[in-house]
């Protein structure tokens, strides 16, 4: 494609190579020099969040692969009282609500600025956000209604909705 | 959780892990769905002479950055006359090919992140027929100070998007890359 006319100068300008475009940039400024750039941080914010969500769906995964199943540990009988903490289940439990708590509270911090309500449900960011923060209420939920019950109580599914509602959350910005 | 169930669950694990590269190669819903590649910013040009043509004068912006209808546009021999103040050349098939490879990679079209809000934000209203009309776009920019941009000698305008977006001809365009180059303060 060929150029011409009156802003012939600044297509030039933003050829191929923006370093040389900014060079010369600078060179149109008299006395003006060009600073160093600089490079993009290796290890960012948002890569803090990717992590902590990524991390709260293989919990997820992990806390339902020990769930004992009935609701109680190993050998429960009616009469053995209900293990609510101290157990791999119960730790697992914990950490995973722990975890998307944070995932929640970075991407607030990190991503306030991509969504915005008058943009509709469906914006990919706005369901993200949707789907994130309903995840871990119901995650937080399950572990909650499980470690205040001392009898057998239906939570799993709370928690499997909700890991699910992640694990899509993530997959719609991936 | 029992044997089976963690069986089963494996099993569908590893399906979507060995079934995606199959499904990836065509952009669609199951492509997208079952895709780990990421897709968060916009389908990079992979159009050689989309490439060519475009890139010798700007950057050759992704057509994920516009609906199909800006494209619709855009693209014609009558409009490149005036391509927004210069006389673009483009010869008749070089267009045809140009023009069906953005319609087909638009943003109404495209499975990438910030393709789709584009889309979304763009679904109503009159057509846009810059990148930096986009209500979306003009947000995403509202906070950074003219001075930065149109007062710069190193960027001089919103439109060169690749003189702060470091990746832009990759079609990233998250804030981690951007570094908005500035002179050096004068001794």
């Amino acid at each position: 494609m060929r150029a011409d006319g009156p802003w012939s100068d600044l297509l030039a300008l933003s050829q191929a190579d923006p370093g040389l475009a900014s060079q010369n940039a600078a060179a149109a400024v008299p006395g003006a020099v060009l600073a160093p750039p600089a490079k993009p941080a290796l290890f960012t914010g948002s890569d803090v969040h990717k992590y902590l969500g990524l991390g709260t769906v293989v919990l997820v995964g992990l806390t339902a692969a020990t769930a004992p199943g009935g609701g109680c540990e190993h050998n429960c009988t009616s009469n053995t009282p209900r293990q609510t903490s101290g157990t791999t289940h119960t730790r697992l439990a914990r950490a995973t609500a722990a975890m998307a708590a944070a995932t929640v509270t970075s991407g607030l911090l990190v991503h306030w600025d991509d969504f915005h309500l008058k943009d509709g449900l469906s914006d990919p960011d706005n369901q993200h956000v949707l789907l994130g923060l309903a995840g871990s209420i119901l995650m937080l939920y399950a572990v909650n209604k499980s470690m205040h019950s001392a009898v057998p109580t239906q939570h799993a599914v709370f928690a499997e909705v909700g890991g699910a509602a992640m694990a899509v959350a993530i997959k719609l910005t991936w | 959780m029992t044997f089976n169930a963690t069986l089963r669950t494996g099993l569908i694990g590893a399906l979507l892990v060995m079934g995606g590269p199959f499904v990836q190669a065509q952009e669609s819903f199951t492509g997208w769905l079952f895709s780990f590649e990421r897709m968060k910013e916009v389908k990079p040009v992979s159009n050689a002479t989309y490439l060519r043509e475009c890139g010798d004068c700007h950057l050759a912006y992704q057509p994920g950055l516009l609906p199909a209808r800006s494209w619709d546009v855009l693209l014609t021999a009558e409009a490149l006359h005036d391509h927004f103040g210069a006389h673009a050349e483009v010869d008749a098939s070089a267009l045809n090919e140009i023009r069906a490879y953005a319609l087909a990679n638009a943003a109404d079209t495209s499975y990438f992140k910030r393709s789709r809000k584009i889309a979304v934000a763009t679904a109503t209203g009159p057509t846009p027929r810059r990148i930096t009309e986009l209500v979306y776009i003009a947000r995403t920019h509202r906070n950074i100070p003219a001075a930065q941009i149109v007062g710069n000698a190193a960027v001089k305008s919103l439109s060169q998007c690749d003189k702060c977006h470091t990746r832009a001809s990759r079609g990233i365009y998250d804030n981690d890359t951007v570094v908005i180059p500035r002179l050096a303060d004068r001794p």
